[in-house]
């Protein structure tokens, strides 16, 4: 289960939450471009003892581990319902993602007094509304970013996009036995544990970049299960700041889903028009006072 | 048969920490955070004598050991946490070892949950900033907004606690209590009793500190009936019973925090009103009003109306006196109502995160029109009151030369902080990170002070039912004497 670490999905509210809520959701995506080139990787080692594999093959043996390439390419739609929870700060909420390949997405967080957060793309538009900020386009730059981690190509492939791939050896992610991968796109530098013996994607840690700032996220997926044909990990956790986000998935259905459930709010309709006018829309002119204190 | 009724929640005679305890209790400040702040009650310390050195306590008969053991859970809990997320690594430079050695032996040895959060509250003392608080389970656990409410707000000026407010249809209004009266004594009490142990305040935080104590002393459960001794202007004193109420607005929750309430006010100011306050209704156009008591997106949705609303006005006047704070991106959304550009009010920054606090232009209003940003003049009431996200909106704009504060410097109260249940069910509010300006103002310990004329006096709240708007509004006509001049 391949968990972006988008901004998109990232609400650092008072909380400083971290959402990378995106979640299993997005991999489904069929990209919308054709796959970058593939970046160098480390060179195959010779078959040894102790010898590393490939990141290729690393990768591999998790799309394997999932169910198989073919498997998460024929699987286009899919809607998950689970938890969200904040336990340190007695927080838990409903968390609910529906997606159709190549790339409608859509995100529903809800939070007891807080409220409710979306957050979406419809192929072309990436967006969000949530209680604090308000309505908002995501820029050309996250958006494409998004896309790119969405995408199932993405999940088949990690090293796309990267500049380079490395495997740096065997270690230890919270007592299970990883081969530990570092990827490394522009500057943005990540690292992930695979197990060493079932495959899966065990953990990551990746410094998350956004027009809000930059923080370190160390994620980690668990209790693997099988839905329709798919191992995905239905527990994610996000750490971060001292404070640990806990994603719970409690169904996973790869039923055909409804194009209108992505339609755009109307308040992202109306914030495209504003971003196509040119100039941007003046402020109001003031008028005389009709209503009195 | 009936109880007799509480005499008050603070008896003069209570040991400094309970009292601010008891402050922490209070719903009107206990919400300060979330990236904005709350006042908790550890911050009040350093207004203080010295606390003695601690020494070795041994209890009169040893606790339980399953107690001492939780304490020693919860004490190490604490201390872990500030140890990893406390945004200096250094912890200002002190010894955080050394505070393990000096404090783990007297929370062990506490023999009840208070004298416990007692000791942790000396410890969090010690770092001398605000965010650092222990809330008791039984409030962070309870639904209900604590604290009666008398809608009277005091600060302490020269040594005297004023009135500076009295909230419309508020007990005390309906009572006829007006802002510049002294504040005397509260169920025979002297007020002094409280005021003088603070000395002079050297920061706005540690100002805050004193009148959050006097709030509490004056304080009470809704349908307590507290009697208070008032000296007007002209030297008479008033002896008035006031019936403490729930407090206004609706209860909202959150995670872990203690219940608060949360209210918004929003109008055009009258001519009768601007008259009333000495200034000229032609001058000053047409003004909206808006205030709202706590940064919770449960009265996101009315803010943003209200903001839709005056999208038409000539002038906007957003008061944030005694608003606490609440949820620190929150003052993102509604700066955007008036920058149209993506602007950084500030940036937090904690061990291994920046988060840079940017606006979010609200170019369209919820039912998708697009009205645009407002671009017209927008002034701040402010007061020793308004903290931590309240600071942050405040001085972000004012950095930005986007908004003028008019009132008494803020509370100097601005650390980006979260919540943390601890293992006995009670609540560490602890600081992750700071916020600076754009320009690298620092706005913890210092807070927002008004840049145009002086801060309203004593003589203001005599004069003026409303000191801080007047002098709002008379800046708001100066700024559209362009516009008006022949």
């Amino acid at each position: 289960m391949r968990l972006t670490q988008s901004p998109l999905f990232i609400w650092t509210a008072t909380l400083v939450l971290a959402t990378s809520a995106s979640t299993a959701a997005a991999q489904t995506a069929k990209p919308t471009t054709a796959p970058a080139a593939t970046p160098t990787l480390a060179p195959a080692v010779a078959p040894a003892a102790d010898a590393l594999p490939s990141a290729s093959d690393i990768f591999a043996k998790a799309v394997a581990a999932a169910g198989g390439a073919d498997l998460i390419r024929m699987q286009t739609s899919r809607t998950q319902v689970g938890t969200i929870e904040m336990a340190a700060q007695s927080l838990k909420g409903t968390i609910t993602t529906k997606s159709v390949s190549p790339s409608l997405l859509l995100i529903e967080t809800e939070l007891p007094g807080f409220g409710k957060i979306r957050q979406g793309i419809n192929g072309t538009v990436g967006w969000g509304i949530d209680p604090m900020r308000g309505p908002s386009l995501m820029d050309g730059d996250e958006l494409t970013r998004v896309l790119r981690e969405s995408s199932i190509e993405s999940e088949l492939n990690p090293a796309l996009g990267c500049d380079s791939v490395e495997v740096v050896g065997r270690s230890d992610f919270r007592g299970t036995a990883c081969y530990k991968v570092q990827l490394k796109r522009g500057e943005n530098r990540s690292s992930r544990f695979y197990d060493l013996a079932a495959g899966h994607l065990v953990g990551s840690v990746e410094t998350v970049k956004s027009s809000m700032g930059e923080f370190e996220v160390t994620t980690s997926y668990s209790k693997f299960a099988l839905f329709s044909g798919r191992t995905l990990a239905t527990v994610q956790e996000n750490a971060m700041m001292g404070q640990t986000q806990k994603l719970t998935m409690n169904s996973v259905e790869f039923a055909p889903i409804d194009p209108t459930d992505f339609a755009l709010p109307a308040e992202i309709q109306a914030l495209v028009k504003v971003a196509a006018a040119a100039p941007a829309a003046p402020a109001a002119a003031p008028t005389q006072p009709t209503t009195k204190k | 048969m009936d109880e007799p009724p509480p005499r008050r929640l603070m008896p003069c005679d209570t040991a400094r920490m309970r009292l601010f305890q008891l402050a922490s209790l209070s719903a009107t400040i206990a919400l300060h955070s979330l990236t904005g702040g709350c006042i908790g009650a550890s911050q009040v310390a350093p207004a203080l004598p010295a606390t003695p050195p601690p020494e070795p306590t041994q209890p009169d008969h040893p606790p339980e050991e399953s107690l001492a053991l939780m304490n020693a859970d919860v004490f190490d809990q604490v201390w872990v946490i500030i140890r990893d997320t406390h945004p200096d690594p250094t912890i200002n430079k002190g010894d955080w070892n050394d505070k393990r050695l000096q404090f783990r032996d007297r929370a062990i040895a506490a023999n009840s949950t208070d004298e416990l959060r007692n000791v942790l509250r000396d410890m969090l003392d010690t770092l001398g900033e605000s965010h650092f608080a222990i809330i008791p389970n039984s409030v962070s656990g309870s639904t209900e907004a604590h604290g009666g409410w008398s809608g009277i707000t005091i600060h302490v000026m020269g040594g005297e606690a004023i009135v500076t407010r009295v909230a419309p249809k508020s007990p005390a209004a309906a009572a006829g209590v007006r802002t510049g009266w002294r504040a005397l004594t509260a169920e025979g009490d002297s007020l002094d009793e409280i005021i003088k142990p603070f000395g002079t305040p050297r920061t706005a935080l540690e100002r805050l500190a004193r009148d959050r104590a006097i709030e509490a002393f004056m304080g009470g459960r809704p349908g307590m009936s507290p009697v208070y001794v008032f000296v007007d202007n002209d030297g008479r004193e008033h002896t008035i019973t006031l019936i403490l109420e729930d407090l206004p607005g609706e209860p909202v929750t959150f995670g872990n925090l203690p219940p608060f309430a949360a209210e918004i006010e929003h109008s055009w100011v009258s001519d009768e009103t601007i008259r009333a306050l000495g200034c000229d209704p032609s001058a000053t156009g047409r003004v909206g009003y808006l205030r709202f008591s706590i940064w919770m997106t449960a009265l996101s949705a009315a803010i943003d109306d209200a903001l839709t609303t005056f999208r038409t006005a000539d002038a906007i006047v957003i008061d944030l006196r005694g608003n606490p704070g609440g949820l620190g991106l929150m003052a993102t959304g509604v700066a955007g109502h008036f920058l149209a550009e993506t602007t950084s009010l500030g940036t937090m920054r904690g061990r291994d995160m920046k988060i840079d606090f940017r606006t979010n232009p609200r170019s369209v209003d919820r039912a998708g029109n697009v009205i645009g940003v407002f671009s017209g003049p927008l002034a701040l009431l402010i007061d020793g009151h308004s903290g931590s996200t309240s600071e942050i909106f405040a001085a972000g704009l004012l950095d930005l030369k986007r908004a003028q504060p008019f009132g008494q410097t803020s509370a100097g109260a601005a650390l980006p902080a979260t919540t943390h249940t601890l293992k006995n069910g009670d609540v560490l509010l602890h600081a992750i990170g700071d916020f600076k300006t754009p320009s690298g103002i620092l706005v913890e310990g210092v807070g927002v002070a008004q840049q145009i004329g002086t801060p309203p006096t004593p003589s203001d709240y005599t004069s003026s039912p409303d000191s801080e708007l007047r002098d709002a509004l008379k800046w708001i006509a100066q700024q559209r004497l362009p516009a008006t001049a022949p």
